[in-house]
């Protein structure tokens, strides 16, 4: 019966991890490439979901078909920050960078009630609305004596997950996008020696980025979460979290890191069905954090990460 | 600045007083205390005092971001969360226990500072762009703190405070409040001024400028990022315990992560490694919109309008004026100077 629960409870971060891996592979694709934490990760995710809730709400145009026009603006937005903005600055700093994206946190941020006004409650629905369809919402395995529930959008946005990560993993590994991501990410300067255009290979980096924001935004918003415009900075935290707490020396040490974050978190939940315990909920993200900082404290540079040797 | 004391000595008591940068920041801090003056008077609207108090609140805290970023060259993110604590210790203090308003003020900043060398502990494993992502957990884990620690924090519907009473004696009206801010941000910034035109400062810029060289030098990096981070966080929460004591209000959702991007952006905009820059920087990032952007009719109306600009703003001022709008007067006068110069010149010119 208690494990049954306990695999409840672990399915039911289900989206929550995929979300997280999601944001967290953008940050670091943005981060390798760029040298800088993109602060803005979440803001022009949460830009591209009001598009997509806009066309749902407006025109009535399905969630799955209006994410793609909300993919569109993010890799606009993506292209528009490191063509127009980063391009012009070559000799900002990494500092200055991480500031440009805060400026552009407070120009979203701002522009958002502008373009979509401000109304009181913004309708949205998953991928596949069980409640119009007719269809029960979740899943029921019977197992170790009790019932393991999933909800079905979970389960579509992890297949969602696991498709597309995959997929950008292979490009990664054998594509020639993939190597010269790799090259740019160890040394700009050499990779552009070999004949590589970082150039391109930044702006690439960039426009996925905003694409993959979006589509965690729309997954996120889907499971019932209300949309504002500082609805994606819990994500955004927990994923830059995930990529120090995985190292961001690998490209899969950020998605480990953001499996682990909801996972713990949920085995703390799970802990309040103790007698005693009843409040450990209450400070479920506190323990998760500071449990995190004392890994990062232990090995800085993650959890996959090689120690860095510092030459003079 | 560069003066030594062997050319200072030469010239005119007048000249030194007036170069005297002490005397300068005292100036400074009289011409800002006349605000309730104005207000009081009807020049100013009664609005402006509450803006113009936030403004020299963030300039407090934004002096240890300064000190930090400026001068040692560390990141962080977690400024919002060491002002929130130092709020809610000193409204604690002062409402709950009932102390004086000075227990609560040194409380507030103590027990902060003995944070922040944690911080700077953790600091000397962590680096660069890693270190504001870990501050940034930190302050988080203390905002979700003020959320749940009802009993001293009351949660989410907020925590209230009074205006000080000095002494035990004087009990301080909002304007006279606003006066005691100014003083305040005055001695921290000749106490900034000191320090950095110190050893201590000597020992922050060779830290920035290569931490490995520094240490071949002696200079101790444990010490001086342990010192970094007390003095930040200090100042921080003394900002936090001034900010409870003059809104009279803390909320949980004021110590987001919005709030420590906004101070790192108001030194950048007033320019790192400059005194005077922080106020400047604080007035253009918090002031500026309320008090500017919302006088102006039917712009002024739309909401977000002010985030938009001061997003613009930090974009523009990072790509294209990365000195800080401090050098804006000294810019200004060169290039008056060289119009006023060239002009001299065709005269010559033409006789």
């Amino acid at each position: 019966m208690m494990l049954a629960a306990f695999f409840s409870t672990l399915c039911g971060t289900l989206l929550s991890v995929c979300i997280t891996a999601i944001a967290a592979f953008a940050v670091t694709l943005i981060f390798k490439t760029s040298t800088t934490t993109n602060f803005a990760q979440g803001s022009i995710a949460a830009l591209g979901c009001y598009i997509t809730a806009d066309l749902f709400g407006k025109y009535d145009l399905p969630v799955w078909l209006g994410l793609f026009p909300g993919m569109v603006v993010g890799v606009l937005v993506g292209l528009f920050v490191d063509i127009v903005i980063f391009r012009k600055g070559k000799n900002v700093n990494a500092l200055g960078k991480q500031i440009i994206t805060m400026g552009l946190v407070s120009l979203i941020f701002g522009a958002i009630p502008l373009i979509f006004g401000t109304p009181e409650t913004i309708p949205f629905e998953p991928f596949y609305n069980t409640q119009k369809a007719g269809v029960a919402p979740n899943f029921i395995i019977p197992a170790f004596g009790g019932e393991i529930v999933i909800t079905k959008h979970s389960i579509i946005c992890l297949i969602i997950t696991v498709v597309v990560l995959g997929a950008l993993f292979l490009l990664l590994k054998y594509s020639k996008w993939g190597l010269g991501v790799r090259a740019t990410a160890s040394n700009e300067f050499t990779a552009e020696l070999m004949g590589i255009n970082s150039h391109v290979i930044t702006a690439a980096s960039w426009a996925i980025a905003g694409a993959l924001g979006v589509l965690a935004a729309v997954m996120y918003a889907g499971g019932g979460t209300m949309i504002s415009s500082g609805f994606m900075t819990t994500v955004q935290v927990n994923a830059f979290l995930a990529g120090i707490l995985g190292g961001f020396s690998t490209f899969y040490g950020p998605v480990i890191g953001a499996v682990c974050i909801p996972v713990v978190s949920s085995c703390i939940g799970f802990l309040a069905n103790f007698p005693g315990l009843a409040n450990i909920s209450r400070w479920n993200m506190v323990i998760v954090y500071v449990l995190m900082l004392i890994v990062i404290l232990i090995r800085p540079q993650g959890l996959t990460g090689k120690p860095v040797v510092k030459k003079v | 600045m560069g003066n030594t004391p062997l050319a200072t000595a030469n010239r005119s008591l007048a000249w030194r007083l007036w170069h005297n940068h002490n005397l300068r920041f005292v100036l400074f801090g009289l011409v800002i205390a006349t605000v309730p003056l104005w207000v009081s008077m009807g020049v100013f609207k009664t609005s402006w005092l509450g803006i113009l108090g936030g403004t020299v609140i963030y300039a407090i805290a934004a002096q240890g971001m300064n000190l930090l970023l400026g001068y040692s060259g560390l990141i962080s993110l977690g400024t919002a969360g060491f002002m929130g604590l130092g709020a809610y210790i000193s409204a604690y203090v002062t409402g709950d226990m009932g102390l004086p308003w000075e227990v609560g003020i040194i409380a507030a900043v103590v027990i902060c500072l003995i944070l922040g060398l944690l911080v700077g502990l953790a600091s000397l494993r962590i680096e660069g762009l890693y270190l504001g992502i870990v501050t940034l957990c930190v302050a988080e884990v203390l905002r979700k703190t003020f959320d749940e620690f009802t009993a001293i924090t009351g949660g989410f519907s907020g925590k209230s405070a009074n205006f000080p009473t000095l002494l035990g004696l004087f009990k301080l009206n909002q304007g006279q409040t606003f006066v005691l801010l100014v003083v305040v941000m005055v001695l921290i910034m000749m106490l900034t001024w000191n320090l950095v035109h110190g050893q201590l400062g000597r020992a922050f810029h060779a830290m920035r400028g290569s931490q490995v060289a520094a240490q071949a030098m002696g200079v101790s990096l444990m010490k001086y990022r342990l010192v970094s981070f007390a003095l930040a966080t200090a100042f921080a929460a003394l900002a936090g315990a001034l900010y409870a004591h003059f809104t009279r209000f803390v909320y949980p959702s004021t110590w987001a992560l919005t709030l420590s991007l906004n101070i790192l952006a108001m030194v950048i905009i007033g320019g790192p490694r400059s005194i005077y820059g922080m106020f400047w920087g604080a007035l253009v990032v918090y002031a500026v919109p309320d008090l500017f952007l919302k006088q102006i009719p039917v712009i002024g109306d739309i909401g977000g309008l002010a985030y938009v600009f001061s997003g613009v703003l930090i974009i523009l001022v990072v790509l294209f004026y990365p000195g800080g709008v401090v050098n804006i007067a000294q810019d200004v006068k060169k290039l008056l100077r060289k119009i006023t110069g060239k002009g001299k010149k065709e005269v010559s010119g033409n006789g």
